[in-house]
């Protein structure tokens, strides 16, 4: 029986992988059209975005301007929304009563007419709460609510984050252009001559990010109508949560026939990848082509209040988030030519070393988004902004 | 391919046995010229002419001198001549050998003539003949004792029935598919599962055969007055080195009258490199032709475009519902207590029903009879340990199995997503025989197995199947014997998550079922065959209990209806000869349905496709109700025409239904996929096949050919609506879909039984397509137009070849190709909810890059002495020798906005490993 103790494992190398895959396929460019957006019936303005289906191997959002968007009522009223930015179709306070139903009409540029269902608005309880929590690997936002008439069952929601920026390096110099026997030729000079600051407009910013996944709820199953459902998760070290940090979430109720829609996409798009997911799906919305029945659509509208909350997290509420800029400096010595070849390439920040009387030796240079913080957002503070 | 032999001599002397029983070899022409020569001049002179040994005792000839001349006369006539009035006596045997001897005879065969009149083998009336104390003699492969059966009196009986059982001389375990057979003229029979034959035979002297894989072959003269029984012990083929190889089945491809069978050994199976060296026995049944898997991770196979949930798989005639562990990636059959596995993929016998496309069965080893003995076996992920031994010598014995895993170790290395994964499984077997008379038999057999996993996930799986069956075996006499077998098959699985308390939740199904078998089986006589019998099996299913897990939980329990429903079968068939070329199976099954309350089931409106808001009304059906009956007639019909001893075509028409469904819309079997019975609203399958096969055996049977082709038809083929929520649903056929399939192949199969080198080389073409163009029924798939299945894999071919070096070294490698599974690819993109996200369209219209494995095994064997306490060998190979990464499946997902596609293999390596095996007593 000694040899039954003997065992041997050889290591396994690496079992499986995962690869990039490109596809074969030439995808024709469909050119569906694909309607976003919720029909505000509370207070505050209703926005439908446009846009097209494209090409596999053209990922680009293509939107589809100058249509006709209006929202009519089954007591005849109508509204029209009114293109913004390309695609982007809204109106005011629409003042829906929730009695009545509704539905979307578009008439694109092709002269195709496509309609929603009509659906009765719905009214969205508000955010009970944003909370979060830290562990070891980043920090988890949730969003808490319920809704004591029990009407609404399903959820969706969206967020825009934004937080404050500082560039890792200030600039107190720049490039000084003048003309030589060889050509143009840059050196350096003080971006403030008189009082010696750095660039301020580039230093703070106010980067924003929208939500880019489908983030929904249901308390179907639940015997309370209470949700606290994981929204956001940042990762330690990010540099979101570097300064101060802010998020709105908005949150949508959802008819049970957008929520199994969203649900659907979700499926299709985002929980892909295990051994077991499911096997992608069509999709068949409640917006319908009038010209031409057999031309998908792509979207689900709902009519439903939005309600809003903000919270702030500030970096100091936090335990080792450690943010650690990725850039750096590289030191050039203080010589036209050198000088003017990182012209275009790299943004002087500041002297690095000097001689006694006050002359640089060299300087130091990084790279422009390291500087320049309109690289990742507005340098214009919000107006919510603390 | 554990070695069932005779020797090449034993091959050639079954042809001099024929021919010297008609007295042709022993009446070859001699010229001698004798005068008073001694012993060794006349056995000389012979010996010199014809190619025979003549073997004495020279002590006692030392006196002894013959005087005979001769020319051209015959050897028998010579010996007789010279040897009869001196009380001489010479006896052949059937090794070219003549032993003489004085004043009395041995037993060995003599001429006819000779033997009827000088016989000194005891000719009192006998019924039954055991042969309970084998010698390990070569000696007694070649039985010298001529056995009596029946009553010399009774004279008018011209068809002889003989039954009997066919042992291990050995471990006492019966002998399941050995032959039986006389040469001329040429009538055969198999044993059965029990080692139980019957064979019908004309009234006289014959020679039985009896060939078992792994077994030294038999021969027994025989002499039949009227029916008895013959049992019979043989003796395993070990340690002759020099041997030629022939497989017991070496006609039966040719002869057998059904189709589609394939039948795997276990030592074949374990021959087979496999993945970790864990010897799988649903893996190696996917190396046969016409048999696939949609990919690694999954256990589920296909046969003849059926899906996963199409096979029956019995284990010891208990229903498996989930054949794997380890989400797939081995099969749930420990292959120490597995004895046999049989693939029936288009003549299905008309005692099997209840699924359309195969069913394969697996027998047990029956425990050791004389000693305890057992094995076991060590590998990188799994372990198993086997026990087995007599309960009473020679009467009962006990095998006891089991296996265990330690495998979390292999999730280091698998896919970044899969590393704080966890996957643990066991399964114990216990199967006892009981021999209680000569006529009676009990065999307990019971199965508990689980399996608890997380993929990287905070949701745990588990599974579990548990089966125990209680069998008797009933011989009333030689021609009519039964089997009574009771049951109970559990499968149930369980998923649960604590990630969000407020969200804590687990999920149970499981489906139950009790069944109940009577099989007769009447040997009429040598024409006719008859078995019938009846199945019931009453099923319980629990589709789904959706419960709170932990205090903070706010899950709002939920039971899905329970499900009940009674499936019963009545049948008969005939093996039918109708000629000794051409046989017919002819069988019916009446199978019948009945769904049972309690249960609320929609009524819905007709003409419309079935969603929530079609439902008309709902009825209630109390407990026990009988709320709806599906059955019908289901024909099995199979032909074989034999042109010649190594050529035969076979024919067959098979109609099958099935009541219990399971509903995926995963490619994979996955273990979270429900089972569903038929109820008003959801029709049962049922398929019909046309088969026809030509069957071509070359260079002495030693090279099996044979072309099969079919064409399949299923109805109410049920496939998933898109985004279909399967799991929790309360009215499930709102989200399913009837579909009609059709699926047709060729399959090619070579195969070299024998010598060094063999193995076999299948090829299949296939398709299996489906079709949604029936507006009523609901949304139309791809406009209605044929799609491929899941597993539609045109192009298969497998190799598997083995080549001994020696007794103890062999190496084995087998290869694979097929073409790529169906997948729904993206047509397009879009952008929603802030990201780019794929626009799927068509169905399965797409296919991921075909696959390529091969795989290197070298099996050593320990030393071969046969009274060592332990015998080790050890398995040494290669799994994916090439490391090609073959796709699992290709998928798009968008991450950060945008979108990706991956190709995800769950093998992306040459994977080696190692296995110890030891045996034990």
């Amino acid at each position: 029986m000694k040899k039954l103790i003997t065992s041997l494992f050889i290591l396994l190398a690496f079992l499986g992988c995962k690869e990039k895959y490109i596809s074969p396929v030439v995808s024709p460019n469909l050119g569906y059209l694909v309607v976003e957006g919720t029909i505000n019936s509370g207070t505050g303005a209703t926005e439908i975005v446009l846009k097209r289906t494209v090409a596999l191997d053209n990922p680009m959002i293509v939107y589809e301007a100058g249509a006709i968007v209006s929202i009519n009522g089954e007591d005849n009223s109508i509204a029209y929304l009114t293109e913004g930015n390309i695609g982007n179709y809204t109106s005011s306070n629409l003042n829906l009563q929730n009695s009545k139903k509704y539905r979307l009409n578009i008439l694109t540029k092709d002269g195709k007419i496509y309609q929603s269902d009509y659906t009765n608005p719905q009214t969205t309880p508000a955010i009970d709460s944003l909370s979060w929590r830290q562990d070891p690997n980043g920090l988890q936002i949730y969003v808490n609510t319920h809704d004591a008439t029990g009407l609404t069952k399903y959820y969706q929601w969206d967020y825009t984050e934004t937080w404050e920026y500082h560039s890792p390096y200030q600039q107190y110099l720049e490039y000084n252009q003048f003309n030589t026997s060889l050509g143009i030729k840059y050196n350096l000079v003080p971006f403030d001559p008189i009082l010696g600051r750095f660039n301020t407009a580039i230093y703070k910013c106010w980067p924003t990010e929208n939500s880019s996944s489908i983030l929904l709820g249901s308390t179907i199953t639940l015997s309370d109508n209470k949700i606290l459902l994981p929204l956001n998760y940042i990762t330690v070290g990010s540099v979101k949560l570097g300064k101060l940090y802010s998020i709105k979430t908005r949150q949508y109720s959802l008819s049970e026939g957008k929520y199994n829609y969203l649900q659907k996409i979700k499926k299709n798009t985002e929980g892909t990848g295990s051994v077991f997911d499911a096997q992608p799906s069509e999709l068949v919305g409640n917006i319908h082509c009038t010209t031409n029945a057999s031309e998908p659509v792509i979207g689900y509208i709902d009519i439903s209040t939005i309600q809003e909350n903000r919270i702030f997290i500030d970096n100091s509420q936090l335990s080792n988030w450690n943010y650690i800029s990725p850039c750096n400096q590289e030191e050039v010595l203080n010589n036209t030519d050198a000088i003017s070849m990182k012209y275009g390439q790299l943004t002087p920040t500041n002297i690095a070393k000097s001689t006694p009387f006050g002359t640089a030796i060299s300087y130091y240079f990084a790279m422009p988004n390291c500087v320049d913080c309109t690289f990742f957002g507005t340098n214009i503070k919000p107006p919510f902004w603390p | 391919m554990r070695i069932y032999s005779i020797s090449l001599l034993l091959l050639f002397v079954l042809f001099f046995f024929n021919t010297s029983y008609s007295q042709s070899d022993s009446s070859k022409l001699v010229d001698i010229n004798c005068n008073k020569c001694s012993i060794q001049d006349l056995t000389k002179q012979i010996e010199d002419q014809i190619r025979i040994h003549i073997y004495y005792d020279s002590s006692m000839f030392l006196q002894k001198t013959f005087t005979y001349v001769a020319k051209s006369e015959p050897l028998n006539k010579v010996l007789n001549q010279l040897l009869s009035s001196e009380l001489i006596y010479s006896n052949f045997d059937n090794q070219n050998n003549i032993f003489l001897t004085r004043n009395k005879t041995i037993s060995l065969l003599l001429p006819d003539s000779y033997f009827m009149n000088n016989a000194s083998v005891t000719a009192s009336s006998i019924n039954t003949i055991d042969d309970e104390d084998p010698s390990y003699s070569k000696e007694a492969l070649v039985d010298k004792t001529l056995y009596e059966i029946g009553d010399k009196n009774i004279k008018n009986q011209k068809s002889i029935v003989v039954g009997g059982i066919i042992k291990d001389a050995k471990t006492g375990q019966p002998l399941a598919g050995a032959n039986v057979y006389i040469e001329n003229p040429r009538i055969g029979a198999t044993t059965d599962q029990f080692g139980a034959f019957t064979i019908s035979l004309p009234r006289g002297k014959h020679i039985l055969n009896i060939q078992s894989i792994g077994m030294r072959d038999i021969k027994r003269q025989i002499v039949l007055y009227s029916d008895g029984k013959m049992n019979v012990n043989m003796i395993e083929s070990i340690q002759s080195l020099k041997r030629v190889t022939v497989s017991s089945k070496k006609l039966s491809n040719i002869r057998g009258s059904q189709m589609g069978v394939q039948k795997i050994d276990i030592k074949t199976i374990k021959q087979i490199p496999m993945l970790f060296g864990e010897a799988d026995i649903i893996r190696a049944i996917t190396t046969l032709p016409g048999v696939k898997t949609v990919g690694e991770a999954s256990t589920g196979f296909n046969v003849r475009g059926g899906s996963a949930d199409q096979n029956l798989i019995l284990f010891n005639d208990a229903t498996m519902y989930n054949p794997s562990h380890f989400f797939g990636l081995f099969s749930a059959f420990n292959p120490e207590v597995v004895n046999s596995v049989e693939l029936y993929k288009s003549s299905i016998p008309a005692k099997y029903g209840g699924r359309l496309s195969s069913v394969l069965d697996i027998n047990s080893k029956e425990g050791n009879k004389k000693e305890i003995t057992g094995s076991a076996g060590i590998g990188p992920l799994t372990s198993r340990l086997n026990i087995e031994g007599p309960l009473v010598k020679d009467k009962s014995s006990f095998i006891l199995g089991g296996r265990t895993t330690y495998s979390n170790w292999l999730f280091k290395y698998l896919p970044e997503d899969y590393k704080n994964s966890a996957a643990n499984f066991y399964d114990i077997n216990l199967i006892t025989t009981h021999e209680l008379d000569k006529n009676n038999s009990l065999y307990f057999t019971a199965y508990i197995s689980n399996d608890k996993f997380n993929l990287n996930s905070d949701t745990t799986y588990s599974y579990g199947n548990k089966n125990v069956s209680l069998k008797w075996k009933h011989t009333y006499n030689a021609k009519l014997n039964s089997v009574i077998s009771a049951g109970l098959d559990q499968y149930n699985y369980e998923i649960g998550s604590q990630k969000l308390p407020l969200n804590a939740y687990k999920l149970a199904f499981n489906i139950q079922q009790s069944n109940f078998k009577a099989h007769f089986n009447y040997f009429y006589n040598n024409k006719h065959s008859f078995d019938f019998g009846i199945n019931a099996i009453l099923y319980k299913l629990n589709p789904g209990d959706y419960d709170s897990n932990g205090s903070e939980s706010l899950i709002k329990p939920d039971h899905l209806q329970s499900e009940q429903g009674l499936e019963s079968a009545l049948y008969f068939s005939d093996h039918y000869t109708v000629t000794p070329k051409l046989k017919i199976d002819a069988g019916i099954r009446m199978s019948m349905f009945n769904v049972m309350g309690p249960g609320d089931f929609n009524v819905y409106a007709n003409g419309v496709p079935r969603t929530e808001s079609s439902v008309i009304s709902t009825s209630h059906y109390d407990n026990g109700k009988i709320i709806k009956t599906y059955g019908g007639p289901e024909v099995r019909l199979g032909f074989r025409y034999v042109f010649d001893e190594t050529f035969s075509l076979k024919g067959g028409f098979n109609t099958q239904r099935q009541y219990i469904h399971s509903l995926s819309n995963t490619t994979a079997m996955a273990p979270t996929d429900i089972w569903k019975l038929s109820d008003p609203n959801i029709k049962p399958q049922i398929g019909s096949q046309f088969s026809l096969g030509l069957y071509k055996n070359l260079r002495s049977n030693t090279i099996e050919t044979s072309v099969e082709v079919y064409y399949k038809d299923i109805k109410n083929y049920l496939d998933y609506k898109s985004g279909a929520v399967l799991v929790m649903n309360h009215h499930i056929e709102t989200d399913v879909i009837g579909t009609k399939g059709k699926a047709y192949g060729v399959e090619l199969l070579l195969k070299k039984v024998t010598g060094k080198l063999n193995g076999w080389l299948s090829y299949t073409w296939s398709r299996i397509l489906l079709q949604q163009n029936d507006l009523n029924v609901g949304e139309l798939i791809n406009n209605g137009n044929p799609y491929p299945a899941n597993y539609d894999k045109p192009n298969d071919i497998t190799v598997v070849t083995n080549y001994k070096f020696s007794h103890r070294v062999s190496i084995t490698l087998n290869a694979n190709y097929s073409t790529g599974r169906p997948i729904t690819l993206p047509v397009g993109l879009f952008n929603y909810a802030g990201s780019m996200r794929t626009l799927y369209a068509a169905r399965n219209a797409y296919r991921i890059p075909d696959y390529f494995r091969t795989d290197f095994a070298m099996n050593i064997e320990g030393n071969h002495k046969v009274k060592q306490l332990f015998h080790n060998s050890w398995s040494i190979g290669v799994y994916n020798l090439t490391g090609r990464k073959n796709p699992y499946s290709v998928y798009y997902v968008s991450e950060n906005g945008q979108v990706n596609g991956y190709k995800l293999s769950i093998f992306g390596n040459a994977i080696p490993y190692i296995n110890l095996n030891i045996r034990f007593k």
